[in-house]
């Protein structure tokens, strides 16, 4: 007996012959999940996770927000996610560096 | 009763109490990307010598999204960038991103490049961007 797998296609593509860039959900494909999410001024955040997970910042500046990754002096560990001034973040399941 | 639809990675029990067992898992969160380039390719802007352009992307949600976007810091080369890197990192590419307070930024509306010629010749940069469908705030 073959093997069962999920998978929903994006608008516009057959799921049965799409590339994987072209799916929205697959079972063979791991996603990012959510650990934590949050804002803050400079400084660290413990996540508790005992491995170095995967990781979004965004600064914030005179109203707007910057591009993922953009600041230099950001940094995790096994421990704790270590941020900049006016930054969110999210913190994913996905890790083991 | 709450109702949950879990999809574990193979060879992990879909009864697992480990978020990393998961492909997908109602109870989890996930960012989500609502915007790419058309047709999901690398589009160009050309920056003349010594100047800069600026790229406008409409977004329209409402809200300041998170983006991520890869560059050429070497046009031509096809080796594409991202995050502090391309905003120059370490070492100064031909062409550089402008930071935040430097000109790019994302509002609730537009994500706004700003690509800089370090050079003396014209520069036709390639770049991508992901918009996603979580704040960035």
């Amino acid at each position: 007996m073959g093997k069962f797998v999920v998978k929903i296609s994006q608008e516009g593509f057959d799921v049965k012959t799409c590339n994987d860039k072209d799916l929205t959900l697959s079972s063979e494909l791991n996603q990012l999940k959510n650990a934590i999410i949050g804002s803050g001024g400079a400084g660290t955040v413990a996540h508790g996770l005992s491995y170095i997970p995967m990781f979004f910042t965004s600064r914030q500046s005179g109203g707007n927000g910057s591009i993922i990754g953009d600041d230099p002096n950001v940094s995790c560990d096994a421990t704790n996610l270590t941020i900049g001034a006016s930054t969110k973040y999210y913190i994913f399941y996905q890790g083991g560096a | 009763m709450p109702f949950v639809f879990k999809l574990s990675l193979p060879g992990k029990n879909v009864s697992s109490s480990n978020p990393q067992d998961f492909v997908f898992n109602s109870r989890l969160g996930s960012v989500k990307i609502v915007q790419q380039p058309p047709n999901k390719t690398a589009q160009s802007v050309t920056v003349g010598a010594s100047t800069t352009e600026t790229v406008t992307i409409a977004h329209n949600l409402g809200f300041i999204p998170l983006v991520m976007v890869f560059a050429e810091k070497s046009p031509g080369t096809g080796k594409f960038y991202n995050g502090y890197a391309i905003h120059g990192g370490s070492e100064v590419g031909d062409v550089t991103l402008l930071p935040i307070g430097g000109g790019t930024y994302v509002d609730a509306n537009n994500l706004v490049l700003v690509f800089q010629n370090n050079t003396a010749s014209q520069k036709i940069v390639q770049y991508y961007y992901y918009i996603f469908g979580d704040s960035a705030t």
